[in-house]
C-alpha cells in the first residue's frame, strides 16, 4: 500500500509541484512533500517562526532560512531545527522592523539535490512580509543576542544621568536613571532594562523622557546595566551600555565570582514514513561575572552531529572585560559589513577593541570544517569508468577519482574604525579567506565504498572498498591511476576582499549619508597555487622571452601587437602568495578593462565588474523618514563571509514614510529600478520596476488595526531573436496586493483578537499576444485567504483558531498547448493552552487539517499535545507528542471515478504518516 | 468604599493627573533627612533615591540632609545641602527645559551644562544667578544675602534690590546683600563648602569604610593617609 501512495503523492508531485519547486543541482530527482504557508503580515520586533511541515516520506537532512531586512543587502542564515513533524526556523525579533522583510528556505534533501521555497529564483524573489509597527504597549524580545556582535541599529541619543560610568556605589544608593527626553521617535514601551544580563524593567519607572529604576539590593561587584530601546517603526535603537560598583561596607576588595545558566536536555524520536529518527541533544549557557570580566558560554551537543557534514555541535563563549575588550571564541556569527561577512557563523576567534574613538575588530576561524567523505556509496570516491583504457602490456588502466569532500576554509578579517565625535565614521576592512588543500586527504576510512560498473572491463561489477579495489585491479593485472590531487569533487578556492565605509549626520544627526566601496578577488581553482613570472610569460605566449603575450614569426621577429608587458616589471605572484594566490583561475584577471579605459575613464573604474557600492542617504524626522540608495555590484564581486550577496546587479531605490495622526496612520511609498546591465557585453538586460504603496492604520491598543500594501513589479529583457521553443523574452507585470485587518473584541470578559489577511500575487505575461501557440508562461497565480482568532478566556486559559484557503494557478502543458492548472489548499487548526496550580502545570494542545483540491487530492490531520511541569523551583520538565495521518487515494482513472461514485464513495484510507514523541529537562542556576 | 466616594476618589486621581506638574529632574542620591514637598497647600513626604521631580516640587533638607538631583535634558545637576529650601520649576519644550529654582535659603552647588537657547536661573530672596554653563556654590540666607564661589565658567549675580549685576568667574566669590550691594573678591579656600557626593567615593589618600548595624544604621571610618 505504501509503495502505491508514494507512487501516486510521487506522480501529483513531480506533476504538478516539482517543475515550480525544484532547485536541482543534480541529476537526482526528490520529490518535494513539504508544505510551507508564507507568513504575510507580522508585527515589528516579534519572533516569526519560519514553518514548512513534511506531508510526505522526504526527509531533508538540513534547512536554512535566508532572511534580509527592507534595508539590508545580504541575507543572513538561520539554521532550522526539525520538531514535531516541522522544520522551523525562528527569525529574531529584533531583525523584524518595518516596512518589510524578505525570506527565503532551502531544505538539503541530500548531497546534490535541495529544495527551495519559494520555487521559482528564490534570491531574486523571496518571500516577502508586511511588517508593521509595533503599537505602543510595552512588549519586546529577549535581545539578549543583540549583545553578541554589530547589529545595526539606529542611533538612540539616551543620556545616562546615573550612576556615571564606573562609578562607586554603596548599594542603598544605587539609582539607575536614564533620560530619552527629546529622543526623537522612541517607542517608550519598547524601552528594556538589563542588568547584568537579568531584565529589571518592571522594577523601572518609565515615561516623561525618564527611566528611573532603584533595583532591589545588588550584590556587591561590578555591574553593567544595558537600554534597549526600539524607534516607533520597530527598529532597534543603539543600546547603551555602562557599568558601575557596588560596595556593601566601603571597598569591597575581594573579587567575587557571580553566575548562573541553563542547562537542558532534549530528546525525540520521529516517525516519517517508516525512517525513524532519534535525536538527543544538550544544551547549555553558563553567564560569569568577576569584577570587570564578564563571560557568556553557550553550548549545544547532538547526536546529529557527524563526520561526513559540517558540524552540527556549537560551542561558544564571549568574554567582555569593561567596555573595550571582547573577545569571542568558538562558534560565533559576526557582522563586520554587508559586503565582508554579516551572519555568517565562524569558528574561531574575534577580538573587539573598543574605544570611543576608535575600534578594531580581528575575527580568524573557519568557515568551514573539512568532511573527507559523505558517508555512503561513490560519496569518497568515483570510478571513472568510462575512462578505463588498456595499457601496453596487456591489463587495463582504472582511473580512481575524489568526491564528497569539502576544504577546510579559513577565514580572517580585520576591520578598524574611526569615530570623529559620532558625527563621522570610517571603516577600512579586509577579509581573506580560502581553501586549505592538503585538509582533505587521498585516502579516506576504509569503510567508504564505491561502485564498479561494467565499464570497467576485467574487473567484476560491485561495490568495493578501496583496499578491495586494489586487490581486484592487481588480481586483473590492471593499474590503479588515483591522483593525489585536482579531484573532480571540487577545486580549492582563494578569497580576497578590501573595501571601505563611511557614514556622516547632518540636520541634528536627522539625516544620515553613507558611502561604501569594496573591491574583490577571487580564485576558483588554487590546486596548482601561485603562478611563476615564467609561467606568467608563458601563458599568452609560448616564448620564454621575459614579455607576456609577445608573438615571433620564424625569423624571430615581433608580430603583431608590439606592447609588450616585461615580467621582471609586475609583483611576482609567489611573493604575495600567501594574500593571494594569482593564477589564470583568478577573477578578475585585470581588474578593469584598460581599453575602455581610454574612451570612459569614470565608467570603467565604476563598473568594474569584481566591485560594489552603494551610497545611500537615510532620512529620519519626527514622523517622516525617507531613504534614497544607489547600489551597484558587479557579476563578478564574491565575499566568501557573505555568499547569499546579490551580485550582477544595480539598483536604484527611493522610498518615504510618513507617520501622521500621532503615528496612528502610517503611509509607505517606495520605488525600486534594477538591472544587470553593469557590463557592455550586457546586451539583453533584465529591467525590473518595484512600485509599493501601504497603508497602516493603528488607532491604539484594543481597536482595529488595517493594513493595505500594494505592490507593482514590472519586469523587461528585450532579446530579438529567439528560438520557438526557447523564447527568453520578458515583459511582465506582478500585482501584489495584501489587505490585513486586526479586530480586537471582548465577549462575557473573554478578550479575543480576529485576524482576517487577503492576499493575491497575479501575473500578466505583456507579451502574451507575439507569444508561440505552445509558450508557458511560468509565473503561478496565488489568492490566499486566512483567519486567526485567538481568545484569552480566563489568564490561564487561551485558544487559538486559524483557517486559510491558498489558490495557486500555474501554468501547464496539454500536449504542445499552453494551460492553466489550478489548486486549492485549505487548512483549519485549533490550538489550547491551560495553565493550572498556580501557572506550574501547563498544557498544550493543537490539531489542524490541511487539504488540497483541484486536480491534487490531498488531506493531512496534524495532532500535537504536550505539558510543562515545573518540578522544583529551577527545574522544568516538557513532554509533548505528535502525530500526523494523511488520507491514502488509491488511484483512479477520470472514468473510474465517475461511475464510481456512488457505488464505492470511500476510495481512501487514513494512514498514519509521521508520529514523534519529544521530552526535554531544564535547569537554570 | 461608597459610591460617592469612589467617585471623589476617581476624580481627584484625574484632576491630579492632568494637573500634575512636567516631570523635569530625578534624585539620585539622597543622605539623612530630605523631604519633597507636593501639592497646593503642600505635603512633604522623605524622598527617596529615584523619586522623578515634576515642575513645581519642593525640597527641603533638615541638619544631616543632602540630596542631588539631576534634569533630565541636559544632565545638569544640583547638589542640595543641608538646612536648604527650593522649588524646582522647568518650562518644557520638545528638546529642553527652561529651569529656574526658587531658593528660600540654604546651600547648593550647581553644576550646569552648556546651556543652548534655554535657561538656567537661581533666584533667591535677595539675588537672581543666570547660569550658561559652569559650577558654583550657591549660599543663600534671606537675613544677610548670597555668596556665590565661582569653580568653573561664570555666572551673572543679580541683586533683586538695586538691579546692579556682576559676572562671577571661577576662582572668585559674588556676594550679593540683602542692602543691595553686590561685589566679588577672591575665594578663601576654607569657605567653599564640602561636597558630600564627592566624598562619598574614596579619593586616592582617603579610604571610607561603612558599617552597617542590624538596625540598618551606618556608621563611617574615614581613614586618611598620604
Amino acid at each position: 500500500m505504501n509503495a502505491q501512495i508514494t507512487g501516486f503523492i510521487g506522480r501529483i508531485i513531480t506533476r504538478y509541484i516539482l517543475p515550480f519547486s525544484m532547485l536541482s543541482t543534480g541529476g537526482a530527482t526528490s520529490v518535494d512533500e513539504l508544505y510551507h504557508k508564507p507568513i504575510q503580515t507580522h508585527t515589528a520586533g516579534e519572533n516569526i517562526i519560519i514553518t514548512l511541515s513534511t506531508i510526505g516520506n522526504v526527509l531533508p537532512i538540513e534547512g536554512t532560512v535566508y532572511y534580509r531586512t527592507s534595508t539590508q543587502h545580504h541575507f543572513q542564515e538561520i539554521p532550522m531545527r526539525f520538531q514535531n513533524a516541522e522544520w522551523k526556523g525562528i527569525i529574531p525579533g529584533e531583525q523584524v522592523v518595518a516596512p518589510s522583510l524578505e525570506y527565503l528556505v532551502i531544505l538539503r534533501m541530500n548531497d546534490t539535490d535541495v529544495i527551495a521555497f519559494p520555487r521559482e529564483n528564490p534570491f531574486d524573489t523571496p518571500y516577502r512580509i508586511i511588517i508593521t509597527p509595533k503599537e505602543r504597549v510595552r512588549q519586546f524580545p529577549n535581545r539578549g543576542k543583540t549583545l553578541s556582535y554589530f547589529d545595526e541599529t539606529v542611533e538612540s541619543n539616551m543620556m545616562i544621568l546615573s550612576p556615571e560610568q564606573g562609578e562607586t556605589l554603596h548599594r542603598d544608593q544605587v539609582v539607575i536613571a536614564v533620560s530619552f527626553f527629546g529622543v526623537m521617535e522612541l517607542n517608550p514601551g519598547s524601552i528594556q532594562i538589563v542588568i547584568d544580563e537579568k531584565d529589571f524593567t518592571d522594577q523601572a519607572e518609565i515615561g516623561s523622557g525618564l527611566i528611573s529604576l532603584v533595583p532591589k539590593k545588588l550584590k556587591p561587584g561590578n555591574h553593567i546595566i544595558t537600554v534597549f530601546a526600539q524607534n516607533i517603526h520597530g527598529m532597534e535603537m543603539t543600546p547603551i551600555k555602562w557599568n558601575f560598583n557596588v560596595v556593601k561596607y566601603g571597598l569591597d576588595i575581594t573579587d567575587k565570582f557571580v553566575y548562573d545558566g541553563s542547562l537542558s536536555s532534549y530528546l525525540s524520536t520521529e516517525k516519517v514514513a517508516g525512517n525513524v529518527l532519534n535525536i538527543s541533544e544538550v544544551t547549555g549557557k553558563i553567564n560569569g561575572s568577576l569584577n570587570w570580566i564578564n563571560t557568556v558560554s553557550n553550548f549545544r551537543m547532538t547526536t546529529r552531529e557527524t563526520p561526513y557534514q559540517q558540524s552540527y555541535n556549537r560551542v561558544s563563549s564571549t568574554i567582555k572585560m569593561g567596555e573595550y575588550l571582547t573577545v569571542f571564541a568558538g562558534d560565533f556569527y559576526p557582522h563586520l559589513s554587508s559586503y565582508l561577512i554579516a551572519g555568517r557563523r565562524i569558528r574561531g576567534l574575534g577580538v573587539s577593541l573598543s574605544f570611543p574613538w576608535l575600534k578594531l575588530d580581528i575575527i580568524t576561524g573557519e568557515l568551514n570544517r573539512a568532511v573527507q567523505w559523505r558517508g555512503d556509496v561513490n560519496q569518497g570516491y568515483t570510478l571513472n569508468s568510462m575512462l578505463t583504457e588498456v595499457k601496453e602490456g596487456g591489463g587495463y588502466t582504472y582511473f580512481l577519482d575524489r568526491t564528497g569532500y569539502t576544504f577546510t576554509r579559513r577565514i580572517d578579517t580585520y576591520r578598524l574604525s574611526l569615530n570623529y565625535k559620532s558625527t563621522f565614521h570610517f571603516g577600512l576592512y579586509f577579509l581573506k579567506s580560502a581553501d586549505e588543500p592538503s585538509s582533505v586527504s587521498q585516502r579516506i576510512p576504509s569503510e567508504a565504498t564505491f561502485t564498479v560498473d561494467t565499464l570497467a572491463t576485467g574487473i567484476t561489477p560491485g561495490d568495493y572498498t578501496f583496499s578491495g579495489f586494489q586487490t581486484a585491479v592487481s588480481t586483473a593485472n590492471g593499474t590503479l591511476n588515483f591522483p593525489s590531487s585536482k579531484w573532480s569533487g571540487g577545486n580549492p578556492e582563494d578569497n580576497l576582499v578590501i573595501g571601505f565605509d563611511t557614514k556622516t549626520y547632518f540636520d541634528q544627526r536627522q539625516i544620515s549619508a553613507e558611502f561604501s566601496w569594496n573591491i574583490s578577488l577571487y580564485n576558483r581553482n588554487i590546486w596548482d597555487g601561485a603562478m611563476s613570472r615564467t609561467e606568467m610569460d608563458t601563458t599568452l605566449d609560448d616564448s620564454l622571452d621575459g614579455f607576456i603575450g609577445v608573438q615571433y614569426d620564424e625569423h624571430g621577429l615581433i608580430t603583431g601587437d608590439p606592447s609588450m608587458i616585461d615580467t621582471t616589471l609586475i609583483l611576482n605572484p609567489l611573493v604575495y602568495e600567501g594574500i593571494f594566490t594569482i593564477n589564470p583561475y583568478m577573477t578578475p584577471l585585470i581588474p578593469f578593462d584598460f581599453t575602455s579605459y581610454e574612451k570612459h575613464p569614470i565608467a570603467t573604474i565604476v563598473n568594474m565588474p569584481s566591485t560594489a557600492f552603494h551610497l545611500r542617504l537615510n532620512g529620519r524626522y519626527p514622523g517622516n523618514s525617507f531613504h534614497v540608495e544607489y547600489r551597484q555590484v558587479g557579476p563578478e564581486y564574491v565575499s566568501f563571509g557573505n555568499p547569499y550577496f546579490t551580485s550582477n546587479i544595480r539598483e536604484f531605490t527611493i522610498g518615504n514614510q510618513l507617520a501622521i495622526l500621532d503615528h496612528k496612520l502610517i503611509i509607505n511609498l517606495g520605488y525600486k529600478y534594477q538591472d544587470n546591465k553593469i557590463l557592455l557585453s550586457e546586451v539583453s538586460p533584465l529591467r525590473t520596476y518595484t512600485f509599493t504603496s501601504g497603508v497602516t492604520l493603528m488607532p491604539g491598543p484594543n481597536v482595529p488595526s488595517f493594513t493595505l500594501n500594494v505592490q507593482s513589479i514590472n519586469r523587461e529583457k528585450d532579446i530579438d531573436d529567439f528560438d520557438d521553443g526557447m523564447d527568453m523574452r520578458e515583459q511582465s507585470r506582478t500585482s501584489n496586493a495584501l489587505f490585513s485587518v486586526n479586530l480586537p473584541f471582548e465577549i462575557a470578559r473573554t478578550k479575543n483578537t480576529l485576524t482576517i489577511n487577503y492576499n493575491t500575487v497575479n501575473n500578466t505575461d505583456l507579451l502574451s499576444e507575439r507569444r508561440h501557440p505552445g509558450y508557458i508562461f511560468p509565473k503561478t497565480e496565488t489568492k490566499t485567504i486566512s483567519v486567526n482568532i485567538t481568545n484569552r478566556i480566563t489568564p490561564t486559559l487561551r485558544t487559538i483558531f486559524n483557517a486559510f484557503q491558498t489558490e495557486i494557478v500555474f501554468p501547464t502543458a496539454i500536449g504542445v498547448v499552453a494551460a492553466i492548472d489550478n489548486v486549492k489548499w485549505r487548512s483549519m487548526g485549533f490550538g489550547i493552552h491551560y495553565a493550572m496550580f498556580n501557572n506550574k502545570i501547563r498544557f498544550m494542545g493543537n490539531c489542524s487539517t490541511l487539504s488540497s483540491s483541484g486536480s491534487t487530492g490531498l488531506k493531512f490531520f496534524n495532532g500535537k499535545m504536550g505539558c510543562e511541569v515545573d518540578i522544583w523551583k529551577n527545574v522544568r520538565l516538557r513532554f509533548a507528542g505528535n502525530l500526523q495521518l494523511n488520507e491514502n487515494h488509491l488511484e483512479k482513472t477520470d472514468e473510474d471515478e465517475t461511475e464510481n461514485k456512488l457505488e464505492n464513495p470511500s476510495t481512501s484510507t487514513w494512514e498514519m504518516n509521521t508520529s514523534g514523541l519529544q521530552l526535554s529537562i531544564n535547569y537554570t542556576f | 468604599m461608597c459610591a460617592k466616594n469612589k467617585w471623589i476618589f476617581f476624580l481627584t486621581l484625574v484632576v491630579g493627573v492632568i494637573f500634575a506638574g512636567d516631570k523635569i529632574a530625578v534624585a539620585t542620591k539622597v543622605f539623612g533627612k530630605a523631604e519633597v514637598g507636593r501639592n497646593n497647600p503642600v505635603v512633604y513626604s522623605m524622598i527617596k533615591p529615584g523619586t522623578i521631580l515634576s515642575d513645581g516640587d519642593r525640597i527641603r533638607t533638615g541638619s544631616t540632609g543632602f540630596v542631588t538631583v539631576i534634569f533630565i535634558d541636559d544632565k545638569s545637576a544640583l547638589k542640595i545641602k543641608e538646612n536648604t529650601e527650593l522649588e524646582i520649576t522647568g518650562i518644557l519644550s520638545a528638546t529642553k527645559i527652561n529651569k529656574q529654582i526658587n531658593m528660600d535659603v540654604g546651600t547648593l552647588r550647581a553644576t550646569v551644562e552648556k546651556q543652548k537657547n534655554t535657561e538656567f536661573v537661581i533666584r533667591t530672596p535677595t539675588s537672581v544667578a543666570s547660569v550658561k554653563g559652569t559650577d558654583f556654590w550657591l549660599i543663600s540666607d534671606p537675613f544677610t544675602g548670597d555668596q556665590l564661589i565661582g569653580l568653573e565658567g561664570a555666572v551673572n549675580l543679580l541683586n533683586l534690590l538695586t538691579g546692579v549685576s556682576i559676572d562671577v568667574l571661577a576662582g572668585y566669590t559674588g556676594n550679593s546683600t540683602i542692602d543691595g550691594a553686590v561685589n566679588d573678591s577672591e575665594t578663601d579656600e576654607a569657605t567653599i563648602p564640602d561636597d558630600p557626593d564627592e566624598a562619598e567615593v574614596e579619593s586616592g589618600s582617603e579610604l571610607r569604610i561603612y558599617l552597617e548595624g542590624p538596625d540598618g544604621t551606618q556608621k563611617v571610618i574615614l581613614i586618611q593617609y598620604q
